[in-house]
């Protein structure tokens, strides 16, 4: 139903992004937006206005807007916000709800937000401004795929169910996964009518979280590979990429990191599984029948806590693989329940990361 | 019979017992491999005026099999089932070859170990292995060719896969009674499985829709030849007495 759209077809952008930057400190302002500036991304620094305005800001037109949290530092020209971020965020969503809002803070900052969450939810992602320093070609295409996502997503508006079954360029049995998780309605007048429709930010906010965040309908690298029992650098060969083709994600917002549509992928791993004579599991036989069929070379999943040569699990806590038998379930988050299971290894216990109230009740009688 | 039919219907199981919380985590990957391994089949092909299905099979390992959490009506028993299907069935049965276990396990030392009938190293092994061990194992086969035995059988006991793992009692020769029994699939196995020991749960899932479509289908697919034959036999007996309706089920 969804398998032609092309790249222009869901709506890919493939033009220049352009972005403001606002801050209240002029030399930061003028630093990050060169550090981010790129071929693809223009950043312009705008000077966060003394009183609450998205004037100065949506004048500039602009696809994406990244601000800092704190604005209420004295300005050079003597002008001072009298706002923070949070607020200049909420104010600029009501207004203009397709352009995606970027908080740009400090690590030790958001932590001292934190208590207030509200005053972050307008915000898509944040990013640190160490990261843009030491990272910053990642980060700024990490910007210009999460814009093209929402001009994509603009120019499929109104947004309905199909259309964002469109725009994920989902299959017919994924649909129904999708169904069981789908995002929460905010138009309570589109509902009483049968005719739900979603808000732009509301459908990327479901994207991204859940359906990026936790393996189950979408795998990331790690998840994928570890299905498939081979290692993360095996699973990024071209030649194997090319094998397992139909399972990559090329809906909205694929440029924010490679995923795999879960079934599409075990179903083309066990066409080749098959075609080698082989059987499951899938983690012990696809290294062998992928050579055996296509004579591709994949190195093996290594388990991190035996050390053998096979694994069909990734560890929550350590993000590496490792033999299912040497895991417990993990209760770390909401996830939905169409959503896998999260497991954690043994070895994860030692680490700083690892909480031990999160293991199920006969887990932690158990171990 | 569709695949993709059987696909489908296989996601809204795993969805159902997911959602009842039934499903151990290794059970939960056992049956997502399981729809996979129907995704991965051709879908039929048109040769002159008909469609031919493509050769398939269908296996849940033993050592990854569909476990489900321990029962909610006895704690101390946890059932799984593994399996193994192929088809396309060239006659009128639902497919060319049916292999699914039952088991039951359980590591209750009460239950899993007795001192006076185990050996030494039976306890010992149960003890090392926190007293894990199967304490029934059901095997719902179609008889090879020439296999003497009705069709589709019951075992109790029968040829164990892992019999390490296991350390079930039953002894592995016995190959018999095996009793005549209607052929069986995943879904219509895991609906017994939850009926017996979750039965709170399945009085829920009985009232829901998707549930019992689910559960018609697989009758439909599973049973449609089986109760024909039943239904003919019952209604037109042989009255020469020549044959019973073992006979008619027996494997030739």
């Amino acid at each position: 139903m969804f398998g032609n759209y092309t790249a222009q077809g869901i709506g890919l952008v493939m033009r220049e992004i352009r972005a403001v930057y606002v801050e209240d400190d002029e030399g930061e302002g003028q630093k990050y937006s060169r550090l981010l500036s790129t071929k693809k991304l223009r950043v312009k620094p705008v000077m966060a206005p003394s009183v609450l305005s998205n004037e100065p800001i949506l004048k500039e037109n602009p696809d994406l807007v990244l601000i800092d949290y704190e604005l209420t530092q004295k300005q050079r020209s003597g002008n001072m916000a009298t706002y923070r971020g949070g607020t200049l965020a909420t104010s600029i969503r009501e207004e203009r709800s397709s352009i995606p809002l970027i908080l740009v803070t400090r690590r030790a900052l958001l932590e001292k937000y934190s208590g207030a969450p509200g005053q972050l939810e307008p915000f898509d992602i944040s990013i640190f401004k160490d990261e843009i320093r030491s990272n910053r070609a990642r980060i700024a295409g990490q910007l210009v795929a999460l814009a093209s996502g929402y001009l994509a997503l603009k120019k499929a508006a109104p947004l309905t169910w199909t259309r964002i079954m469109v725009m994920l360029r989902a299959s017919r049995p994924d649909i129904e996964l999708l169904k069981q998780c789908r995002p929460d309605s905010e138009l309570p007048k589109a509902r009483a009518t049968g005719k739900v429709k979603w808000a732009i930010p509301t459908v990327v906010r479901w994207i991204l979280d859940p359906l990026f965040r936790y393996p189950g309908i979408l795998y990331d690298q790690m998840y994928a590979a570890t299905a498939l029992g081979i290692s993360c650098d095996s699973l990024s060969k071209t030649e194997l990429q090319r094998v397992l083709s139909r399972a990559e994600y090329q809906g909205v917002f694929s440029d924010l990191g490679k995923r795999w549509w879960r079934s599409e992928l075990l179903a083309e791993a066990f066409r080749v599984v098959k075609k080698a004579g082989m059987e499951a599991p899938l983690a012990r036989s696809f290294a062998p029948a992928l050579w055996k069929v296509h004579r591709i070379k994949a190195e093996r999943a290594v388990c991190l806590q035996s050390g053998e040569t096979y694994a069909d699990t990734v560890c929550f806590v350590l993000r590496k693989p490792v033999m299912y038998r040497y895991t417990l379930a993990y209760f770390p988050d909401d996830r939905p329940k169409v959503m896998d299971q999260a497991r954690v290894s043994f070895k994860a216990r030692g680490s700083s990361d690892f909480d031990r109230d999160f293991l199920s009740l006969e887990s932690r009688k158990a171990r | 019979m569709s695949l993709a039919a059987m696909a489908q219907d296989f996601r809204i199981l795993l969805d159902k017992l997911k959602s009842h919380d039934l499903l151990d985590n290794t059970g939960q990957r056992a049956l997502m491999q399981a729809i996979a391994q129907l995704d991965a089949v051709p879908p039929p092909a048109k040769r002159g005026k008909h469609l031919v299905e493509a050769p398939w099979e269908l296996r849940i390992p033993s050592a990854e099999s569909l476990l489900f959490v321990p029962s909610t009506e006895d704690d101390r028993l946890q059932p799984d089932l593994f399996c193994f299907f192929s088809g396309p069935s060239n006659d009128e049965w639902p497919w060319k070859e049916q292999s699914l276990v039952i088991r039951i396990w359980s590591n209750d030392s009460k239950l899993s170990s007795r001192k006076k009938w185990d050996s030494k190293e039976v306890s010992e092994a149960l003890r090392d292995r926190k007293w894990t061990r199967v304490l029934i194992r059901v095997h719902l086969d179609k008889a090879i060719q020439g296999d003497p035995a009705p069709l589709h059988h019951m075992q109790v006991g029968g040829v164990p896969v892992e019999e390490d793992r296991e350390l079930c009692w039953i002894p592995p020769q016995l190959r018999m009674p095996r009793f005549p029994y209607h052929p069986m699939d995943i879904i219509l196995a895991c609906e017994i499985v939850v009926a017996n020991f979750f039965p709170r749960e399945f009085s829920r899932l009985r009232d829901d829709y998707e549930w019992q479509a689910v559960v018609i289908r697989a009758q439909e697919r599973t049973l449609a030849h089986h109760s024909r034959i039943c239904h003919d036999f019952c209604l037109h007996p042989d009255i020469h007495g020549k044959q019973t309706l073992l006979m008619r089920f027996w494997n030739t």
